[in-house]
């Protein structure tokens, strides 16, 4: 890596920052004009309810609250949990959470990309032949049915019926329990992947560079692994940070469905709740992986293409 | 003179390629000889089956194209023993010519320097490729020969070039490089398909220049496509034209330049934009080429040929050798000697004059 990546990283990385202030207070307000209060029991006093604000410092005005929030937030204090799992600290329900989605995540988007990869190389290479159509369907169903039916479908076949995998997360079989989101999640990546390999193999096989490839006489296997994949790939590289980020989004479902307690459930519980900290720690946490997505995305981009190597070398 | 060495003969190749709207006969017949160190050309319209004949030379054709019949006999000495050999390619399997002929012996420039260069690899990995691949070089053998070519196509700074990448450099040196390239293996036949095509103007009186510069040094033979004249007139010994898939008329530079004897030939001559014509109007040949998905019936031309005969529509003509010379050749009735005398529309024949005059 030369001196002028580091340089436009950097840059990237100072942008990134300022966008996620702006998000964080996007965030925070956001949160705030959610209808309905953490403090939810009706049983409570006017007193009551304001000792519980002062105590979670919701009766300063909203200035003061984001300011303490993002002074905490840069210690990595984001508060606590106000009701669903009372007083806990955030960074750590969240963390727990993340992790098992991050790992979801990651999981899916490898197997589905090596398998969507390998799909498209294939269909494109058998273009217009049986072969090809047979991909192209696998990848539209993939494409069109959401990743929780899968995720039903695997449920109800492999879990109940076949009893192959346990039907619901179990802590103590962490890697058996994992197969079933996992595989649901990879579905859609490896349609994406596999129509959008497809199409870019077969532009990189009609190009010219590669006519120019095989009147060098090379063979065909060179042609394609040395010559046309790394084209091919620079564009598919492209989409799969956001397949990642949605997968983590789209998680919820297939979480919810298969009962691992990843960020999704969390979100989604947390909104129901009105837990303002849990809230917005996840949201935050999306939109912070979204971003260093990018920012990996662009910089791996500029590595394996140098058209777009960032800055002049000489 | 010395006995003219034959590299490639091919005779009577017929091509054809299965499309969704049926089979398309693209390549009718065609019949060219190259010779060592000389230069044909092949000049038509688009469609007319140039590039698939050279593609068909190099064994690159698309996968829908079929070589129905004929041959194209490749002559050459074999490294080792130094015997003359001769091979029919349109025999020879995929493995064998991917090994011994392609980018080996016979080479190819593509049309557009901007799109033929991967944009991933650097130049010098780029030229080095096909020593190593095909010669098993060692990568300072193939480094040390690289810096030659690139000197031999004009290229200054040749070891930083080895490092750049195709965008960093311009149409001009990018189409140095693509010859570069096709010259690393020292083969014997030069395709150039339409290789100034894509240039600046400017940059395309070079790069022809280094062409021929090459092809002296080297004795190599070459082989240009174009729809170009101009071009033609610069560099090519032997002139074919086709049409339809076939070759219609064939000759030296002068017989096919001076006296063009078909009346397709006529109309790119007459089509050929110049300074001297007070016509407002550059002249057109009417009508479209023929679909070659429809099976021809007598002269593919006839339908635009305002000289054609009658016969033109039902029997398809063969080629006559025009008197008093034995390399040109034209296929068209109006050369029987029964047809009646028809002689080339009067501009074109002040204007070929007049080129004459300024080429001697």
């Amino acid at each position: 890596m030369n001196k002028s990546t580091l340089k436009y990283i950097g840059k990237r990385l100072l942008i990134s920052c300022a966008t996620l202030l702006v998000i964080s207070v996007v965030l925070f307000l956001m949160v705030r004009f959610l209808p309905g209060s953490p403090i939810n029991n009706e049983k409570l006093s006017d007193a009551q309810r304001a000792i519980i604000e002062a105590k979670y410092g919701l009766d300063k005005p909203l200035i003061v609250q984001y300011v303490n929030y993002f002074k905490n937030m840069l210690t990595g204090d984001f508060g606590v949990s106000m009701n669903l799992y009372k007083d806990m600290p955030v960074s750590s329900l969240v963390g727990d959470a993340a992790k098992i989605s991050f790992a979801y995540g990651i999981c899916a988007v490898i197997i589905g990309s090596v398998i969507g990869i390998l799909l498209g190389v294939f269909a494109a290479l058998h273009r217009n032949t049986i072969w090809d159509t047979l991909a192209t369907v696998i990848s539209v169903i993939g494409v069109s049915i959401p990743s929780f039916v899968f995720a039903l479908f695997i449920l109800i076949f492999f879990a109940a019926d076949l009893q192959l995998i346990p039907t619901m997360y179990d802590e103590s079989q962490v890697v058996y329990s994992s197969i079933m989101p996992v595989l649901a999640l990879s579905v859609g990546v490896i349609a994406n992947v596999a129509r959008f390999t497809r199409t870019e193999m077969i532009s990189v096989l009609n190009s010219e560079y590669i006519t120019l490839a095989k009147a060098k006489g090379l063979d065909g296997k060179t042609v394609i692994f040395k010559h046309a994949l790394r084209n091919a790939l620079i564009p598919v590289i492209t989409i799969l940070g956001p397949i990642l980020v949605n997968l983590m989004t789209g998680t919820m479902v297939v979480e919810k469905i298969c009962s691992v307690p990843g960020l999704g459930k969390l979100l989604i519980n947390s909104i129901q709740a009105s837990d303002y900290n849990v809230i917005l720690a996840c949201s935050f946490l999306y939109a912070v992986m979204y971003i260093f997505m990018m920012l990996i995305i662009d910089v791996s981009y500029g590595i394996i293409d140098p058209r777009i190597r960032l800055g002049k070398d000489d | 003179m010395a006995e003219r060495e034959r590299i490639l003969k091919i005779r009577n190749l017929n091509i054809s390629f299965k499309t969704d709207s049926g089979t398309v006969n693209a390549i009718r017949g065609v019949n060219l000889d190259l010779y060592r160190g000389e230069t044909i050309a092949i000049v038509g319209e688009s469609g007319s089956g140039k590039s698939v004949t050279t593609k068909a030379i190099m064994g690159i054709m698309a996968n829908n194209g079929t070589i129905d019949s004929g041959s194209i006999e490749y002559t050459w000495h074999d490294e080792n023993t130094g015997e003359v050999r001769t091979e029919d390619i349109v025999k020879l399997n995929e493995k064998q010519m991917q090994k011994e002929i392609r980018g080996r012996k016979i080479a190819m420039v593509f049309q557009d320097p901007m799109t033929s260069l991967n944009p991933t690899m650097t130049i010098g990995k780029q030229i080095m490729e096909p020593m190593i691949y095909h010669y098993g070089k060692s990568k300072e053998e193939a480094y040390a020969k690289s810096l030659e070519l690139l000197e031999l196509v004009g290229i200054t700074d040749a070891e930083k070039r080895m490092k750049n990448y195709p965008h960093q450099l311009s149409g001009g040196m990018r189409q140095r490089i693509v010859i570069a390239i096709a010259l690393s293996c020292d083969p014997y036949v030069l395709i150039c398909d339409e290789p100034t095509t894509a240039l600046d103007v400017t940059i395309q009186a070079k790069i022809l220049e280094l062409i021929q510069d090459i092809q002296k040094k080297k004795n190599l033979s070459v082989i240009y496509i174009t729809h170009d004249l101009g071009v033609v007139a610069k560099v090519a010994d032997y002139v074919n034209v086709m049409y339809a898939g076939k070759i219609i008329e064939t000759g030296t530079i002068d017989e096919i330049f001076y006296d063009p004897r078909h009346p397709y030939t006529w109309g790119l001559l007459s089509a050929m934009p110049d300074l001297d014509t007070n016509d407002p109007e550059l002249y057109t040949i009417p009508g479209t080429p023929p679909n070659l998905a429809v099976p021809v019936k007598g002269d593919a031309f006839a339908p635009r040929n305002q000289y054609a005969l009658n016969i033109d529509l039902r029997v398809e003509p063969p080629m006559f050798e025009v008197p008093g010379s034995t390399t040109h050749k034209v296929a068209s009735w109006l050369m029987h000697p029964n047809a009646p005398k028809i002689e080339m529309p009067h501009a074109l024949k002040k204007r070929l004059e007049k080129m004459e005059k300024g080429g001697k």
